[in-house]
């Protein structure tokens, strides 16, 4: 659906590329993006996420390679299907109404009778009671989530969004998370691509995720990978008499963790070997304090794969 | 989405109105006296105000376009308009042609009105709208290649150039009253000629309509000046990348 192949961009014209000043942005990124996935976008600043998505929504042309979205050029794409698109900064003019504005957006794309679709739109992030107030007017948060709204106008196959937790509250993250699984749901088809920083926002919304580096795709994580394997556990348990022994007997193989010589790295094969050792554990008196089990997160792949000191939460791309 | 625009506009309508009433204590031919003798043909002959008629219609796309595409280039307001199934060219071609039906609308009730508020009846017919269509389609043109190269400053861009066109028309008028021709050579007037905005083939169209010749050729220069720059600034708009 989505098809980059070795695709290149440069900033600058042709003085630019005279005084070969140009500044490259993406450096050859191939990919491929199935219909049905939600796709995380992460990178340090400057990784060329943003220009990225510019680039599939045909807003920038890349300098090399090429691009398709469901087989047409992006721009093509964009002016026959339309986009559901949350920019990075919600730019929407401040002296309109959330009304006037949704009733433009909906006329842009080319809904005849808008009214229930804008009056469902707004009710699903929570604006239908502030419909009369200028845009000026709204928090950052409720401009963010006109812009969510705009974007859920029209039955669109692709979702782009640039940072969409922006300015939202922790309430309002949790409800964009529904609001992609809902609007994923509706059709098998759909593709979603979510740039952002927010790592644990990300493992939770997406299938996998691109991780880009000084404009080059370092590698793709695909966070459903694994999903179903059982994890290896940390065991803690009080300081009793014989207790680590009585970990290593119940558990073969536990690893005492570094400088905390009461917590276990354990491997039980499913959770009912799990239940069972524990039981066994318990049997012996050990007091157990905590079981938890262990998953590679995303940030600590996210790392391994920039490097800890461009990773991060800070700034934009 | 016409009427979504024309609400847009509504402020912008009501600058033009005022626009109008201006333009209607400055028009000389409809504050003339009896007795008044020796003056221009634009003031003396009653379809002179077909002049104020283009001033008013071409001041009025500067006013309607002003910042119509750079203003949502600054911005990045159209990121989220062409996300949605709309051509950047439909959509400002769009804004376009309702900023200058609504400019010409503007020129037409001046005429009927002025009239009777003037006169107490019509003396000039529909005829007088050829000036300000073609006026309004070259300061129209003007603004949107204006609009389509540069972050802002558009129409201020093409008051510039209206500015500086009526200037070198009046070094012109000067040299010829005083017998002599400006210190230029001949291809850099002709060349300058062709580069201003065609203030003076509107004055040539005029002035053989009162002489009953045919304007043809001085309106088909006039047209196809403010269709180059209209063109000009579609081709910008098509193959120009956005911010």
């Amino acid at each position: 659906m989505i098809h980059l192949d070795q695709v290149v961009k440069e900033y600058g014209g042709w003085l630019a590329r005279a005084r070969k000043h140009r500044v490259p942005a993406l450096t050859g990124v191939s990919l491929n993006v199935q219909p049905g996935t939600v796709l995380g976008i992460v990178g340090p600043n400057g990784a060329g996420k943003s220009t990225l998505i510019r680039i599939l929504l045909g807003y920038l042309r890349p300098t090399r390679g090429s691009v398709s979205v469901g087989g047409l050029a992006p721009r093509a794409y964009a002016e026959r299907h339309g986009v559901a698109y949350v920019p990075e900064t919600p730019a929407i003019p401040p002296s309109w109404t959330v009304e006037y504005a949704m009733r433009v957006y909906a006329s842009l794309a080319e809904i005849d009778e808008p009214g229930a679709q804008v009056e469902a739109a707004l009710a699903r992030v929570g604006l239908n009671e502030l419909r009369g107030r200028r845009v000026a007017a709204l928090s950052k948060g409720m401009r963010q989530r006109l812009a969510i709204a705009q974007a859920l106008l029209g039955d669109r196959a692709v979702m782009v969004l640039d940072e969409p937790t922006n300015g939202l509250d922790p309430e309002w993250v949790a409800e964009l998370r529904g609001i992609v699984a809902e609007w994923r749901a509706a059709r098998d088809d759909r593709i979603a691509l979510v740039a952002s920083h927010d790592l644990s926002e990300l493992e939770r919304m997406t299938d996998r995720v691109a991780v880009l580096e000084s404009g080059a795709l370092r590698e793709i994580i695909d966070l459903r990978a694994g999903a179903h394997a059982f994890p290896p556990y940390r065991i803690e348990v009080e300081s009793t008499p014989h207790a680590a022994d009585a970990v290593r007997a119940c558990f073969g193989g536990a690893v005492p963790e570094h400088g905390a010589p009461l917590q276990f790295l354990v491997e039980p094969a499913d959770a009912a070997d799990l239940s069972r050792r524990l039981g066994e554990l318990l049997a012996r008196g050990v007091v157990v304090r905590a079981v938890a089990p262990l998953r590679i997160t995303l940030e600590e792949r996210y790392r391994g794969s920039v490097g800890p000191s461009r990773g991060g939460r800070g700034g934009r791309a | 989405m016409i009427t979504l625009t024309l609400w847009q506009m509504r402020w912008r309508l009501l600058v033009v109105a005022l626009l109008a009433v201006g333009f209607y204590l400055l028009e000389p031919g409809f504050h003339l006296h009896g007795g008044e003798t020796d003056l221009a043909p634009t003031v003396s002959d009653p379809r002179g105000i077909a002049f104020t008629l283009a001033n008013l219609a071409g001041a009025s796309m500067l006013i309607l376009l002003s910042g119509f595409i750079s203003g949502d280039r600054r911005e990045g307001y159209y990121r989220t308009y062409f996300s949605h199934p709309t051509r950047p060219l439909a959509y400002y071609g769009v804004r376009w042609a309702l900023a200058y039906a609504l400019s010409l609308a503007a020129a037409a009730l001046f005429l009927v009105f002025g009239q009777l508020l003037a006169w107490g009846e019509l003396r000039v017919g529909v005829g007088a709208m050829v000036n300000p269509a073609l006026f309004a389609l070259v300061y129209g043109g003007l603004v949107a290649f204006f609009s389509t190269l540069l972050p802002r400053g558009d129409s201020l861009a093409a008051l510039g150039v209206f500015v500086l066109t009526s200037a070198w028309e009046y070094a012109l008028a000067a040299f010829a009253e005083l017998g002599t021709q400006p210190p230029l050579s001949p291809a850099v007037r002709q060349g300058l000629s062709f580069i201003f905005p065609p203030h003076l083939a509107l004055r040539d169209a005029f002035e053989a309509m009162i002489a009953g010749t045919s304007p043809l050729a001085s309106l088909a220069f006039a047209a196809g000046y403010g269709l180059f720059w209209l063109a000009l600034a579609g081709l910008l708009l098509w193959s120009r990348e956005w911010p």
